[in-house]
């Protein structure tokens, strides 16, 4: 038995090792890709020398930008291409997206182009996984996930991509499509659940899960990205996130009921109140919560709303003002 | 206890800003209602839920919870009010009348010296004489009136909680809103699968995974992602959950073994969402 057990921990051991020592390649055309982006990524290091994650350039005067797992404290070196070696400090950071920019200190590498933000669609796009690991191969897949951050509780456009490779650590990747364009940033890896939530009708049809299974990960959607580096490359550097300050859920009776309203947000100086029923959004009735968090993702900064809700019976129409969310708006 | 009269302790349970008038509520409600235990049934019954509710942490929001505890209804224990008094007098008369009933047997009883006694006796009496003979008759008499006694007090217990089932029933649930019980009926779920978990938890570690038998699988469990060390194999967690149905919640701790936060996927309507 002790044999066994100890073969067991042997093959085991080959396995995982040689998974980490294994890099998937990525295509013939996507390493043409990878060559022009290459000069754009930054591999960050700590003090020690340890890669820590990358950052992509986003502008000329050498900004970067990266996210907050990549970093260690608020500087970094970034290894470029060339063994080209530039100090990065922190300048900005959007904690809606723990997102972070990064300023290159005396930035001389004016030939090297910054990335733009595309979006690339498909039933399933392989894309390259730019990470401290080298260019990884990964599929962004077609399910849009709608994602709710937990520290400030807005819904978020998700991207979902898969990668081959689960012991890689491709936290802080960028993901960067076959144009060579920055589709997004990986920031959240879906993690194992808890022992009672394991289907067992589909383990016994799966026998696929453990390290040679898929990493599924989360970057938010170009549409958020797109506004974040919009920000970052402002003067200020701040990042506008759209808000009305509103939180709402589905009842046991499909309908969309307030749960709360941000203090002194815009719901609540429309006078929309916890308990109350949304009939309708836009004068259009909305009954899914999902598409209601969707609606919203594509208003701006002062764009007006009108909400319909139900309250002791009665229908009132609500005049919202789209503001911004405060850096430190949060549950 | 009306709805109003609820509205000062539903406030210092869930920790919310009390009105000018919550004070003196207090102190007029403590003279007639058990405030204490309302109180102490509020806050159990939002630590029970946020331990049963299948959502994550981040997703249990005060309100939430409030409106799943209300929209249940809090049933306080009945305070019999007037029908105390009442169900005294009936338990009196009945003891009274267990009494007289006891009584009766007993000149029945005491001819029992001569030969033919024992067919004269009462059933009761009876069965006792043909059992236990004379010397024993007194304390079976005894243990009988207890049995009776204990009866009648079942039956006064029984009649009390049905009297207060009553009166709490009256009692309007207090339903602030017209949101429906989000959080309880994930409660509800997980309630049956909690008999389950022993067995996954089993299964989980045995080594025979493959090849169970699917019935075998708990009704009530979601579908969620099946991982492996530091992984999720997303192809095992689709086979009930189609691309539309489920969320995915970003949390702030990092994903094990990974520098990148930790997400799951939670089904849409158990979710609060913010815009």
């Amino acid at each position: 038995m002790k044999l066994f057990t100890a073969v067991s921990f042997l093959i085991a051991l080959s396995t995982c090792m040689g998974q980490v020592g294994r890099t998937l390649p990525i295509g013939q055309d996507m390493t043409e890709t990878w060559k022009g982006v290459e000069p754009s990524i930054a591999r960050l290091l700590d003090e020690s020398g340890q890669a820590t994650g990358i950052a992509t350039l986003i502008d000329a005067k050498g900004l970067f930008i990266a996210h907050r797992s990549s970093l260690n404290g608020s500087q970094a070196i970034g290894l470029l291409s060339g063994n080209i070696k530039c100090e990065l400090s922190l300048i900005a950071e959007d904690k809606q997206t723990d997102l972070v920019l990064l300023q290159a200190k005396d930035w001389t590498e004016v030939s090297r182009s910054p990335i733009s933000v595309s979006t690339a669609s498909g039933p399933k796009v392989e894309v390259i996984l730019a990470s401290a690991a080298g260019p990884l191969k990964g599929y962004l897949t077609n399910r849009n996930q709608i994602g709710i951050m937990d520290q400030t509780g807005q819904s978020v456009p998700l991207l979902e991509v898969q990668m081959e490779t689960p012991l890689y650590p491709v936290g802080g990747a960028a993901i960067i499509s076959k144009s060579g364009e920055l589709v997004g940033i990986i920031g959240a890896m879906l993690t194992s659940p808890a022992p009672n939530r394991i289907d067992l009708a589909e383990l016994s049809r799966n026998n696929q899960f453990g390290p040679r299974g898929l990493t599924v990960t989360y970057a938010i959607a170009p549409l958020v990205l797109d506004r974040v580096v919009k920000g970052f490359r402002t003067e200020s550097h701040q990042v506008l996130h759209p808000t009305i300050g509103l939180y709402w859920r589905k009842s046991d009776d499909g309908s969309i009921v307030v749960d709360r309203v941000a203090p002194n947000g815009p719901a609540a100086s429309a006078g929309i109140m916890a308990g109350d029923i949304i009939l309708q959004f836009q004068a259009k009735p909305v009954t899914d919560p999902v598409e209601l968090a969707k609606l919203l993702f594509e208003k701006s900064p002062g764009d007006q709303i009108e909400i319909t809700v139900l309250r002791n019976g009665e229908q009132l129409k609500k005049q919202v003002t789209v503001d911004v969310q405060s850096a430190s708006e949060n549950n | 206890m009306s709805r109003d009269d609820l509205n000062p302790i539903i406030r210092e349970a869930f920790g919310e800003p009390a009105e000018a008038t919550d004070a003196q509520l207090l102190q007029d409600l403590q003279g007639q209602y058990p405030v204490d235990e309302v109180y102490a049934q509020f806050a159990s019954l939002q630590a029970d839920l946020k331990a049963l509710a299948d959502i994550p942490e981040c997703q249990l929001t005060n309100e939430r919870l409030k409106s799943a505890i209300l929209s249940r209804g809090v049933k306080p224990k009945a305070t019999l009010g007037w029908l105390r008094p009442a169900l005294g007098m009936a338990a009196t008369v009945a003891i009274l009348a267990s009494i007289w009933q006891i009584n009766s047997l007993q000149p029945k009883v005491q001819p029992q010296q001569s030969e033919d006694v024992g067919g004269k006796l009462s059933p009761i009496g009876q069965g006792f004489a043909q059992k236990e003979g004379e010397s024993d008759y007194a304390e079976l008499l005894g243990n009988r009136v207890a049995e009776k006694t204990d009866q009648l007090h079942t039956a006064l217990e029984q009649a009390e909680q049905d009297a207060g089932s009553a009166l709490a029933s009256q009692q309007t649930a207090p339903i602030r809103y017209s949101a429906k019980r989000v959080a309880s009926r994930a409660v509800t779920r997980k309630a049956s699968d909690i008999d389950q978990i022993a067995v996954v938890a089993n299964l989980a570690v045995g080594s025979t995974l493959v090849g169970l038998d699917p019935s075998s699988a708990p009704a009530g469990m979601s579908t969620m992602a099946l991982a492996g060390d530091q992984s999720a194999n997303k192809t095992a967690m689709r086979g009930k959950q189609s691309s539309g149905d489920s969320v995915v919640v970003v949390q702030g701790s990092t994903a094990p073994g990974s520098s990148v936060n930790g997400a799951v996927e939670v089904k849409q309507d158990e979710v609060v969402y913010g815009g």
